[in-house]
């Protein structure tokens, strides 16, 4: 079993083959040794993330290992499994923290299904609403509004 | 929850790789680059960012900074047919009839993608009042680009009878026109100088033969599928689009004209 240590101080007890998900704990335990008194450091995530990724790492820990990335086959949206769906159902905010564990982690797959997830998000939005679902502030002038208009007129009756 | 302005917001780096995934179309990264100052700046400095730019600029200068070896480089020839309203000059639909043999609306586009980084350059050739079609000098590097080790795309060139030469510094529109006046161009189902010896090809959904990774990057590009779904190795499927397929293509295009 290996011990892990949130940004707050939480302690989790997880399994190795759990651990070996995130290429920055394997990359530990194999520098430092096993040992089940010392807990792994991990400065970056707080315990209520931490939880959250341990679920995923748990519910695909007896996948098998990813195939060779095939370039023709498209990961589209039809590509995050259902359990995968409904793990993501989550507040912006909490999303997007996994998100950042995940590469603070190195978990590809988790930071995959993150990244497809938020492009979902994203499809098809008018900008007002992307605006608005990702809290972004319009901080053009008026002028470069006017300036990215003209620029985009060629696509604006799509 | 926390409140939306005590959100984390996604560092640079992945809100670039959201941008290459392939279910967001140009339309959408386009969108996401209108949303801020910061938004804008990703795309900018993502490869399709640098077209869209180069694309506000002019169709026909579509410079795009990033560079890298040209042997990596997948040509495609991509004629697709326009609006008719985009083209109504009598004379060029009479030349691009008879040179073409296609609907005298077509637009050709040529295509250089880097498989590696999806990095894709776009030129279009385009018949003028003139005549005489105009091209881009993207189109003039690719000639140049020409060598022992890319044989096959000077071979598009030569097989059209043109007299390109690889060392030739520059062509002009003369070059593209062959000894009896003809566009000196492949037509448009004339693949064979697109096929690669020793690479893998594949006919596209259009009718177009290109790499594997050529279909990829343009079916992130054009944010429709550039391959047919039933695609199999041994028994390569050819087909036209079909009619629901059009007005996304003629849209496309649209907007490729309308920056004109």
């Amino acid at each position: 079993m290996v011990k892990i240590t949130s940004s707050d101080n939480q302690e989790f007890t997880i399994s190795k083959e759990i651990a070996n998900q995130s290429v920055l704990i394997k990359n530990m335990l194999e520098d430092v040794g096993e040992s089940d008194d010392q807990p792994i450091p991990l400065p970056n995530v707080s315990g209520a993330i931490l939880q959250k990724v341990i679920e995923y790492a748990t519910m695909h820990k007896d996948d098998p290992p990813p195939a060779p990335e095939d370039e023709t086959k498209l990961k589209t949206s039809e590509d995050i499994e259902e359990r995968d769906k409904e793990f993501m159902q989550l507040d912006q905010g909490t999303m997007f923290e996994i998100i950042l564990a995940a590469n603070y982690l190195d978990m590809k797959n988790l930071l995959d299904l993150g990244c497809k997830t938020v492009a979902n998000m994203i499809k098809g939005k008018s900008v007002e609403e992307v605006r608005k679902l990702f809290n972004i502030v319009n901080d053009f002038t008026p002028e470069e509004e006017e300036q990215i208009r003209k620029e985009n007129e060629w696509c604006e009756d799509r | 929850m926390a409140p939306l302005n005590q959100q984390p917001q996604l560092p640079t780096e992945i809100l670039t790789q959201i941008l290459l995934l392939p279910q967001l179309s140009i339309y959408d990264i386009r969108t996401i680059s209108q949303t801020s100052r910061r938004m804008r700046e990703i795309v900018t400095n993502s490869h399709f960012g640098q077209l869209f730019l180069a694309m506000d600029v002019g169709s026909l200068s579509f410079d795009i900074s990033v560079e890298t070896d040209v042997s990596t480089f997948d040509v495609l020839y991509y004629g697709i047919s326009a609006p008719s309203d985009l083209e109504s000059d009598k004379e060029n639909q009479q030349l691009q009839s008879q040179y073409f043999s296609l609907p005298s609306d077509q637009s050709i586009f040529l295509l250089q993608v880097v498989p590696e980084s999806m990095h894709v350059k776009i030129c279009r050739w385009k018949l003028g009042a003139s005549g005489r079609v105009h091209f881009t000098s993207e189109t003039q590097s690719i000639a140049q680009q020409s060598s022992p080790s890319n044989r096959w795309k000077c071979s598009l060139w030569q097989k059209s009878g043109t007299g390109i030469s690889p060392s030739r510094n520059s062509i002009n529109e003369t070059d593209l026109w062959n000894n009896e006046g003809r566009l000196a161009v492949p037509s448009r189902m004339s693949s064979a100088g697109f096929s690669v010896p020793g690479q893998e090809t594949i006919v596209s959904r259009y009718g177009l033969r290109m790499k594997k990774q050529t279909a990829v990057a343009i079916e992130r590009f054009f944010g429709f599928p550039a391959v047919d779904d039933d695609y199999d190795d041994d028994e390569v499927k050819m087909r036209e689009s079909t009619p629901e397929e059009q007005p996304i293509i003629k849209h496309t295009i649209l907007g490729f004209n309308s920056v004109n």
